[in-house]
């Protein structure tokens, strides 16, 4: 067969693999013949084709259509082959479109000018009208898979991303303060993220929902089961018509059971109820070791709170009868009691030289001695030094904590709204003063906590755009040596702890720092974070702050 | 917080009474303002902070900008009677290093030269 003149096979005769052809294709040469030649091929070959009379329309056209390839004719008027090539491919919108270069010209060094430029191929004049629908054909494959596996890396990408910040949020360790407690959580994870699990929200009625989990195994299945575990507990307990725990861990298990079928994937479950009035717990424990409580007076009230219990959530080894009411352990809340929840990497945790297990009644101690201090506001996180302190390690299991302080109203100096102007923060902050003054505190140290209510207040004010028809919410504990002060407002979401990290190398006539650095300086604690819609600002200030900031200024050079 | 201004020896002494703070900062850079423009002459200000028994960044702020606006005639501002709470602030953010910060009004305007 004559290969060099003949540029189609003919009408009438059947391609193969026909619907591979399927794509836009845009010709570009500014011989009219050639251009409609190369048309009537691909059109046969079942390709939509755009045609473009030259470099610059070429261009514009692959803009406006993104074809899947273009041939484009190398030596044409102005913009020649390659330069249509080069412009295609500096331009992020025109990058991914194939471009295969048309030529009469064949020595290498046009060939490698192309493939530098950046075309995708070659084709000679005179073509062969199956050759280049072979090429074409070629061409439109490998598009359509280059395609295919840039949309899966976006979306792998998009959900790994997801899935990271589910994980991150999933072990969020924000405190949660409501009018009667103080809840402070803490993760410590082995190595990736596995699979415990806690979390404290409110429910509608005023009860206060808590929960420590851990599910079975390390992985990623098991940081799948448990952010699914995460929503069901939250669903659920959101759901119940009366908040009992040993009903709400029914209806979890049956969620997680719907959901799960595969018996290695369960989950032990600790779950109390705090009562709208916040004097009594209500619990289940489903396979999960019992809390510790500390009574206020430093013992141990944990036989309280243990109960029968039951099975695991998932755990299918009984038939019926699970999860009944007579599982269930009640106590009364005391106030100025600790609950202190865990998951068991923490009883399993070894002695770096001696190797003995921590076990519980060193974790009780732990707690106690957390309690004992009056400078400690988070024991969750404290008992966790105390234990990596006294020499165990924590690095062989995911370990995480839990503690609930029930505050002993004798201990709230205010709690009021604000309307979000100076004035306010300013009458606020100069009370905090006279109040802690009246308890005995220095002037400096008093000072040091009306400045850090001036400070954070002015900060709402000025940037914080709370609504004028919403008010700051402000309250003034004071525990020992302890003031602690907490602010809610309804403003809007800003990144405060980026804005205070940056702050430290602040000169002192940057207004935006100025305030930040006095916050830093006085409190021995600040926390800014948020929940749903409701920005919270947690600052600790110490009695001694006046002794401390002292120190610290004999310590500067000059 | 109230503030009044007399011209002593010279010197002008701006004397402050009551919380200096984001609450009443904007009205008293605007006074100081009205003043300063009026003794077009001086040079130097002392500002007797003995009556300010509270101060935070807000107030900070404005006499950092005063301080300024003398600099820019060619003067100085002094600082004179910081009380406690305010001295906590001065010494946090080291403000001491920028103002000086003398015992008594009669001590700053002489060092006013």
């Amino acid at each position: 067969m004559d290969q060099t003149t003949r540029t189609s096979d003919g009408p009438g005769n059947a391609l193969p693999q026909a619907e591979t052809m399927k794509g836009v294709v845009l010709v570009a040469d500014d011989d009219v013949a050639y251009r409609t030649l190369m048309s009537d091929v691909l059109r046969t070959g079942g390709c939509d084709v755009l045609e473009a009379f030259d470099g610059a329309q070429a261009v514009q056209l692959a803009k406006e259509r993104l074809p899947d390839l273009m041939l484009v004719d190398v030596t044409m008027p102005g913009l020649s082959g390659y330069d249509v090539c080069q412009r295609l491919k500096s331009d992020p919108l025109t990058r991914n479109v194939a471009v295969m270069l048309v030529t009469a010209r064949g020595d290498i060094d046009d060939v490698e000018r192309g493939f530098e430029v950046g075309a995708f191929d070659y084709v000679r004049k005179p073509f062969h009208g199956r050759e280049l629908m072979a090429r074409v054909r070629n061409a439109l494959a490998l598009k359509r898979k280059s395609d295919e596996l840039r949309a899966w890396q976006e979306r792998m990408s998009r959900e790994l991303d997801v899935g990271g910040r589910l994980q991150r949020r999933l072990l969020a360790t924000n405190p949660f303060f409501g009018p009667a407690f103080e809840v402070h959580m803490t993760h410590l994870p082995c190595l990736a993220v596995g699979g415990d699990l806690f979390d404290a929200f409110m429910l509608p009625d005023g009860s206060l929902c808590l929960y420590m989990a851990d599910v079975a195994g390390h992985g990623v299945a098991p940081a799948i089961v448990a952010t699914l575990l995460k929503a069901v507990v939250f669903q659920v307990a959101r759901a119940a018509h009366v908040p009992d725990p040993s009903v709400i861990c029914r209806d979890i298990h049956a969620e997680f059971c719907h959901h799960i079928q595969n018996p290695e994937l369960y989950a032990t479950l600790f779950f109390a109820v705090l009562d709208p009035t916040a004097t009594r717990w209500t619990c289940m424990a489903c396979g999960h070791p019992d809390p510790i409580i500390l009574n206020t007076d430093g013992t141990d009230g944990s036989a309280a709170l243990s109960g029968e219990g039951d099975v695991p959530i998932g755990f299918t080894v009984r038939r019926g009868g699970q999860y009944q009411a007579a599982g269930e352990a009640s106590s009364p809340a005391v106030p100025g009691s600790v609950l202190f929840l865990f998951t068991d990497g923490l009883l399993e945790a070894r002695h770096r030289v001696t190797s003995e297990m921590c076990g519980r009644e060193r974790l009780v101690a732990a707690v106690r001695q957390s309690r004992s201090n009056p400078y400690v506001a988070n024991h969750a996180e404290h008992v966790l030094e105390i234990l990596q302190k006294d020499g165990f390690d924590l690095s062989q299991d995911d370990c995480s904590a839990l503690s609930v302080e029930l505050v002993d109203p004798r201990t709230v100096l205010s709690d009021s709204t604000l309307s979000p102007d100076y004035d306010a923060v300013a009458e606020a902050a100069a009370r905090t003063d006279r109040l802690l003054c009246a308890a005995g505190w220095s002037e400096e140290s008093a000072g040091a906590a009306q400045l850090a209510i001036m400070e954070y207040g002015s900060n709402i004010v000025r940037h914080g755009r709370v609504p004028p028809n919403s008010r700051i919410g402000l309250q003034i504990r004071l525990t020992g040596p302890l003031c602690r002060i907490l602010f809610r407002d309804r403003g809007r979401e800003w990144d405060f702890a980026g804005r205070f990290e940056s702050t430290r190398e602040a000169p002192i006539d940057r207004e935006s720092c100025r305030g930040l650095s006095i916050l830093k300086a006085v409190t021995a604690q600040c926390d800014f974070f948020r929940r749903g819609t409701e920005n919270l600002g947690w600052l600790v200030i110490r009695k001694d702050v006046d002794q401390v900031m002292a120190r610290k200024l004999a310590e500067e050079p000059g | 917080m109230e503030a009044t201004f007399v011209i002593d020896k010279g010197v002008g002494v701006v004397t402050v009474t009551g919380p200096l703070t984001a609450a009443g900062v904007d009205s008293f850079r605007e006074q100081f303002g009205g003043w300063w423009q009026n003794a077009s002459e001086l040079r130097n200000v002392v500002m007797d902070l003995g009556g300010v028994e509270f101060l935070d960044s807000a107030g900070l702020g404005a006499l950092i900008a005063l301080l300024k606006r003398v600099t820019e005639r060619g003067g100085d501002l002094k600082i004179a009677r910081l009380q406690k709470k305010a001295r906590m602030v001065f010494e946090i953010t080291r403000a001491y290093e920028v103002f000086d910060i003398l015992d008594s009004v009669e001590e700053a305007v002489k060092a006013c030269g």
